[in-house]
C-alpha cells in the first residue's frame, strides 16, 4: 500500500518581516518578485508550517486557537489560511511517498 | 531587526487577540513622486514687508502650510468633536513661536478616495518654525505636544485606515523644477 506523507515547508529564499505593533507580517516571495501582508492567523498558520507534518500543523494549529473557536472553526480557519498560503507560493507540501508492502 | 522569535511573537500576539479568518494579501508598492517645488523662506525674499503684511494680514496662512489628514473611528467621532471643542482654545494658546494652529475640519466633499475625513491645518511663518514644531514636541511636559498627542490618539490606526499629507506653499514664492 502506498500512502501520500509530507510535511510543509516555506518557499525557499523569502524574506519574512514580522509587523508586530500592526499583529501581521510582511513576506516578500523572491519568485516571482511579490509582496504580502499576512494577518496574524494566516502568520500563525504560515508559521506552523515549517517542516511540519499536516498532522502535526493541524494538532498545533487547533492548540493554539483552543479558547477561541470550535475545532471545526479551527479546521476550516487552518483550510483557508494553507490554501491562501499555497496559492501564493509562500508554503509547499513535500510530498513523500511511504512505500508499504502488505503481506 | 528584531531578535525575538517569530513563532514565539506570533504565539504571544493571537493569546490576547481575537481571530479573524485568515488574509494573504498582496502589497501594491505605491511609487510617488518627489515634490516640484522646493521650500522657501517666504519672509526671507520680502524687500518690501508685502509678504509678512499678508501673512499677518492672514491673506497668505503661512510661508509653509501642512495639512494632516485622517480618519478618525465613527465610534470616536462625538468624542473627538467634544475634545476639540474643549482643547482647540487651548492648542491656540500653547503653540510654539512662528507655529500656528488652524483648526480641524470634517471633509463634507472630497475628489480624494482615502485622504481621510478630517484635516488639522498647520501654517508655519518661516522655515525654522519647522524646527521649532519638533523642538516644541520633543520638549519634556510640553503642554502643546500632550494636546498634540492627544488629538492624534483619536486617529483611526489601523492598516488601510485612509491618511494624507499635504505640504503647501504660497504660489508667489514657488520655484517650479519640473
Amino acid at each position: 500500500m502506498s500512502s501520500p506523507n509530507g510535511c510543509y515547508s516555506h518557499t525557499p529564499n523569502l524574506r519574512v518581516r514580522p509587523v508586530e505593533e500592526m499583529k501581521s507580517c510582511v513576506v516578500f516571495r523572491p519568485k516571482p518578485p511579490k509582496m504580502f501582508m499576512l494577518n496574524l492567523n494566516a502568520w500563525l498558520i504560515f508559521q506552523l508550517c515549517d517542516g511540519n507534518s499536516p498532522d502535526h500543523v493541524a494538532q498545533r494549529y487547533r492548540k493554539s486557537v483552543a479558547n477561541q473557536m470550535s475545532e471545526r472553526e479551527a479546521d476550516r480557519h487552518l483550510e483557508i489560511g494553507i490554501k491562501n498560503l499555497q496559492d501564493q507560493g509562500l508554503i509547499k507540501l513535500k510530498q513523500q511517498i511511504d512505500q508499504r508492502r502488505t503481506e | 531587526m528584531s531578535n525575538v522569535d517569530p513563532a514565539q511573537l506570533v504565539a504571544n500576539l493571537v493569546a490576547g487577540e481575537r481571530l479573524t479568518t485568515p488574509t494573504v494579501k498582496s502589497i501594491e508598492p505605491e511609487v510617488r513622486s518627489g515634490g516640484q517645488f522646493p521650500f522657501c523662506d517666504l519672509l526671507a525674499h520680502d524687500d518690501d514687508q508685502e509678504n509678512e503684511r499678508l501673512i499677518d494680514g492672514n491673506v497668505l496662512l503661512g510661508a509653509i502650510v501642512i495639512e494632516w489628514g485622517y480618519d478618525v473611528p465613527f465610534d470616536k467621532h462625538d468624542d473627538f468633536k467634544k475634545w476639540l471643542i474643549c482643547n482647540e482654545k487651548e492648542i491656540a494658546a500653547e503653540q510654539p513661536r512662528d507655529v500656528t494652529y488652524r483648526g480641524t475640519y470634517a471633509v463634507s466633499i472630497s475628489t480624494e478616495k482615502h485622504s481621510g475625513l478630517y484635516r488639522t491645518i498647520w501654517a508655519f511663518r518661516t522655515l525654522h518654525a519647522l524646527q521649532v514644531f519638533d523642538a516644541e514636541m520633543h520638549r519634556p511636559n510640553s503642554a502643546f505636544a500632550k494636546l498634540i498627542d492627544n488629538l492624534n490618539a483619536f486617529r483611526d490606526h489601523d492598516r488601510g485606515a485612509d491618511s494624507s499629507q499635504q505640504i503647501y506653499q504660497p504660489v508667489r514664492c514657488a520655484r517650479r523644477f519640473a
